[in-house]
């Protein structure tokens, strides 16, 4: 049997400003302009962001304190194993704001790179808003069952090897369902993509 | 016996099979198991489903290649796998073959994605598709389909591929979404005109929706296309249930959608995922004696681009014609020094005015136009999603850079005489665009409008013998100047409207021309457009920064009810009141360098001109703009401001120099610059960093020379060498990346010992710096200045 995969959409996303006024490295001290400039990039990136994603239900197995095992794929992962101590099950998620928001990116680079800065960083907590969207809705199948989720896990975290993206992109289809594509380095198209492991407990 | 679809059309709908995926699964293939492989290990299973099919009624049956690609597999195993399918599908086809029964060799996505915005190459892509055609057809294949195709570049890149390798009919097939687009932009009459203007067989939509989504689709594709159409859904939309997928459509209601369907004008029908013999035979059984709606030429004049269309109407169509280096001398010293960094400012800037396509003129003496129309193609198309005019004189340059496009490009030009129809047209014709014909031929350009007509004539019944159509000839009457003639203009109204009304042609000007050395130009110029457009003029190449000529644009539209709502008009015209009346209020009470300090970007520069009126250029630099940008690298530097504060300034600085450089004279402007070359290293996608030090190391005065993001190694050493460079800054964002930027650094050391290097990025430490050989670490975009200042010193 194979395990089915679930596509899922949002409306415009609801970007943060403080979160984005983080990933564009400001802490504290707001000025006006500052405030502005991260306004107009999270305005652009309402209008253009697709925020989809796609989620499927698989088994695991917690084999020892450093292995666990992902759809009988076993990985060496100390976080993973943990993190999901008591699971049998997870949700394998991926989600994406599209390509319209890497263009942006790119076109407002040519002639404004504190804007494009803006926008990257509204594009970060765009995929980031996305992807707590989705996990409630996960969140919601589980309560269904009585049952309570995990905090959400990405590879390239911790010692959650990047490798795990090509398992991820195959057990999700990835370029068909969300068109996500991995390149040669397991970078993400669009950039602003999020994958991650949820454990069911 | 051959596939001859116009044949085969006559007596009725063709039916491709269903899905193969679910027919597998439940034969026992395991999650995660790449079908491909049972064409080797159970080719009797293959042959058992495909048999179901053709018993079904399909006529056409996909071999099981879908994900078989060199890219994938190596050489041998992919001949393998794809010989065995074919085999597969010849097996059941015996059995059943009526005269009607095909062989389609199917081609999907090679599983990466092409450049930009991915990491493979578009001619790599074209190599791997074409070893799968190559194979197909070596092992019978009837026919091609290309499907499930997500994105716009990769679907041409296969198109190329299956034309260069074999004479089989290709039919191409594209994901569509519930909104009509593919996941990475195109919509359906850009992918029309893409797939078009290649030449395919038939064209259309599978995957991703159910009957009943492609439905409310399938009006737009038979609207546009002039081929045959193919619908192929899934079984519905899915759902889980009991852990497994299921899809909402019965087999009942699929034969029933998809008989409407044809009734719509498809004219190929089939199944996609969750789709079983059984939908077939259900909609076999209820199509069966239905004709077709014939498939007619749609005539319309197109160009696209990766996201849109450009039909050619009665709405005049707008060519920015600021990328061309005649005349403009800036643009000149760009192109010469490989800064496509102006291009694409130029390109987007047009795009924010108001063009709906972009010409492309890199033509100078001494360059290599071939190579940098390509770059300059492949840089915009990262950039804008406007389609693109090339405009080059050279049918190498042409065909070059209409091969790697992506989308069907506008071209510039061919002429009457027949020389130019020689070249240009079998061009035109493989790669599939529209072409400007320039009523010129070997005894000049005609004095009368007649004259004129009659080479546009001759242009339109030569493309014709090449199987081009008139739809894709645009006209230029040509506009001369009226100071070297006064009936000039007379002339070319004339012709636009001859060669509109009786030749049925679109016609294109480059409209300021007219007006070649008088005063005034722009005035002259935009009553010019004005009269022909009343003449029928159906494309201008222009000045989109002009006032004038914008103003006639929006204004004729609005007159001639092409501009529903006025919106349109009022968009145009009402924020330049506002703009005006902010003028007069605005004169910002801001010193420039507290202008430069806050980052004001849209006043720094005014301030800069006014402070011009009492203070000369270089008082303006060295104390003004230089201590102000001082001030906030210091700030940066001591994390009293941020990054995007930095950045601010750095614009506003900008803004401030544009202002003081265009005051001086022309010899201070010049001086030598310190050089550094830039790159973000082979293998990564992400420079927004490496922007962000581009543009601080040009703010401090340094002359940046950006090679962009994946940089191939080799490429870096080569434009050191070639600008014997002191210092090469190279960026990686991910461990995964370090590696290249070490190979690259070792190089350098190797062929330019006297070349520093310095990096930066995310995941580098001055250590890991130094264990890679490189010279110098910064760890943010104002050390990296300061490292450059340092070394200029």
């Amino acid at each position: 049997m194979i395990y089915p995969i679930t596509k899922w959409q949002a409306d415009a996303p609801v970007i943060d400003k403080k979160e984005t006024l983080r990933y564009m490295g400001v802490r504290a001290k707001m000025t006006p302009e500052l405030e502005a400039l991260a306004d107009k990039g999270i305005q652009k990136v309402q209008e253009l962001a697709i925020c989809r994603g796609c989620y499927t239900r698989i088994p695991i197995e917690i084999i020892d304190d450093t292995h666990i095992s992902i759809v009988k794929e076993v990985i060496e992962c100390r976080h993973l194993c943990r993190h999901m101590q008591g699971c049998t099950e997870a949700f394998l998620m991926a989600a994406t704001v599209g390509y319209n928001v890497d263009r942006l990116i790119r076109a407002t680079a040519t002639y404004s790179p504190a804007d494009s800065l803006a926008i990257d960083a509204a594009g970060s907590a765009a995929v980031e808003w996305v992807c707590d969207e989705l996990n409630k809705h996960i969140a919601a199948i589980a309560e269904e069952e009585g049952k309570t989720l995990c905090r959400r896990f990405s590879p390239g975290y911790g010692d959650f090897p990047l490798e795990y993206q090509q398992s991820m992109s195959i057990l999700l289809n990835m370029p068909i369902t969300l068109g996500i594509i991995l390149s040669n380095n397991l970078m993400m198209s669009p950039t602003k993509s999020v994958t991650a492991i949820i454990g069911i407990k | 016996m051959s596939f001859n679809i116009k044949e085969l059309l006559k007596s009725g709908p063709l039916f491709f099979d269903g899905g193969m995926g679910t027919m597998l699964q439940s034969r026992g293939l395991k999650p995660g198991e790449a079908s491909e492989h049972w064409n080797l290990t159970h080719p009797e299973e293959i042959i058992a489903i495909h048999k179901s099919y053709y018993k079904a009624g399909s006529n056409i049956v996909t071999s099981n290649t879908f994900g078989v690609n060199p890219l994938k597999y190596d050489k041998e195993t992919a001949a393998k796998m794809i010989e065995g399918a074919l085999n597969c599908v010849k097996a059941a086809r015996d059995s059943f073959d009526d005269g009607r029964r095909f062989v389609a060799l199917d081609i999907g996505p090679c599983g990466r994605l092409l450049k930009p915005y991915g990491d493979l190459d578009f001619e790599d892509a074209v190599e791997a598709f074409g070893f799968v055609v190559r194979e197909g057809a070596k092992n019978g294949a009837d026919l091609i389909i290309i499907e499930t195709m997500n994105d716009a570049y990769e679907t041409k890149a296969a198109v190329i591929a299956a034309k260069e390798n074999c004479n089989l009919p290709i039919i191409a097939s594209n994901v569509y979404d519930e909104s009509a687009r593919l996941l990475t932009g195109a919509d359906i009459p850009a992918m029309i005109a893409l797939l078009e203007g290649l030449g395919v067989t038939a064209l259309g939509m599978n995957c991703s929706l159910g009957p009943v989504q492609m439905r409310s689709l399938l009006p737009e594709l038979v609207k546009h296309s002039s081929v045959p159409v193919l619908a192929m859904p899934n079984a519905g939309m899915p759902k889980v249930v009991g852990g497994k997928t299921t899809y909402d459509i019965t087999a009942e209601q699929f034969g029933d959608i998809m008989a409407e369907m044809v009734e719509m004008g498809a004219q190929l029908i089939g199944g996609c995922c969750g789709t079983t013999p059984e939908y077939i035979a259900n909609a076999v059984e209820k199509i069966s004696g239905k004709a077709i709606v014939p498939v007619t030429d749609k005539n319309e004049t197109v160009v696209s681009s990766y996201t849109h269309a450009v039909c050619f109407n009665e709405v005049p169509v707008l060519v920015g014609e600021r990328i061309n280096p005649t005349g403009k001398p800036k643009l000149k010293a760009a192109l010469t020094s490989g800064d496509i960094g102006y291009i694409l400012r130029e390109g987007v800037s047009q795009q924010e005015q108001g063009a709906d396509i972009l010409d492309v003129n890199v033509g100078l003496p001494g360059l290599n136009e071939a190579e940098l129309l390509c770059t300059a193609v492949r840089e915009l198309q990262a950039v804008t999603d406007l389609p693109l005019q090339l405009d080059t004189s050279d049918p190498a340059a042409m065909e070059q850079a209409m091969r790697i496009y992506n989308g069907k490009p506008l071209v510039n030009s061919v002429t009457g005489k027949a020389e130019s129809m020689a070249a240009v047209f079998p061009i035109v014709k493989k790669y599939g665009g529209a072409v400007i014909a320039l009523t010129i031929n070997e005894a000049g350009i005609p004095e009368t409008a007649e004259g004129r007509f009659e080479i546009a004539e001759n242009i339109v019944k030569e493309a014709a013998k090449y199987g081009i159509s008139k739809k894709d000839i645009i006209v230029d009457p040509l506009a001369l100047t009226v100071s070297s003639d006064p009936n000039n203009a007379l002339i070319t109204l004339e012709s636009i409207r001859l060669i509109t009304e009786k030749l049925g042609v679109k016609t294109s000007l480059g409209v300021s021309n007219v007006s070649f050395g008088l005063p005034g130009r722009d005035k002259l110029n935009s009553a010019f457009f004005l009269a022909a457009l009343e003449k029928g003029l159906g494309c201008a190449i222009l000045n989109p920064y002009s006032e004038e000529m914008m103003s006639v644009y929006h204004c004729w539209k609005a007159l001639h009810a092409l501009d529903t709502g006025f919106g349109e008009y009022i968009a145009y015209a009402a924020p330049n009141d506002a703009k005006k009346a902010a003028s007069v209020s605005d004169s910002s009470s801001e010193s420039l360098q507290s202008s430069i300090i806050k980052g004001l970007r849209d006043t720094s520069g005014s301030t800069a001109k006014k402070l011009l009126e009492t203070v000369t250029p270089m008082e303006i630099i060295n104390e003004h703009i230089i201590p102000a940008l001082n001030i906030v690298g210091k700030g940066f530097e001591d994390k009293t401001i941020y990054l995007p504060q930095l950045l601010m300034s750095a614009e506003a600085a900008q803004a401030a120099f544009d202002e003081v450089r265009a005051a001086m004279p022309a010899s201070d402007n010049d001086g030598p610059k310190n050089e550094i070359i830039i790159a973000t290293v082979k293998g990564d996608i992400h420079d927004i960093g490496k922007n962000i030090v581009k543009a601080l190391l040009e703010n401090f005065g340094f002359a940046v020379i950006d090679m962009g993001k994946d940089v191939e190694p080799q490429t870096i050493c080569d434009e050191a060498i070639k600008h014997n460079s002191p210092l090469v800054g190279l960026s990686a964002l991910m461990t995964t990346t370090v590696p290249a930027m070490e190979e690259t650094i070792k190089l350098l050391k190797k062929h330019c010992p006297d070349t520093k290097t310095i990096v930066g990025g995310a995941v580098l430490t001055p250590e890991y710096a130094s264990r890679i050989g490189a010279d110098f670490y910064a760890a943010d975009a104002m050390e990296a200045v300061r490292c450059a200042q340092e070394m200029f010193k």
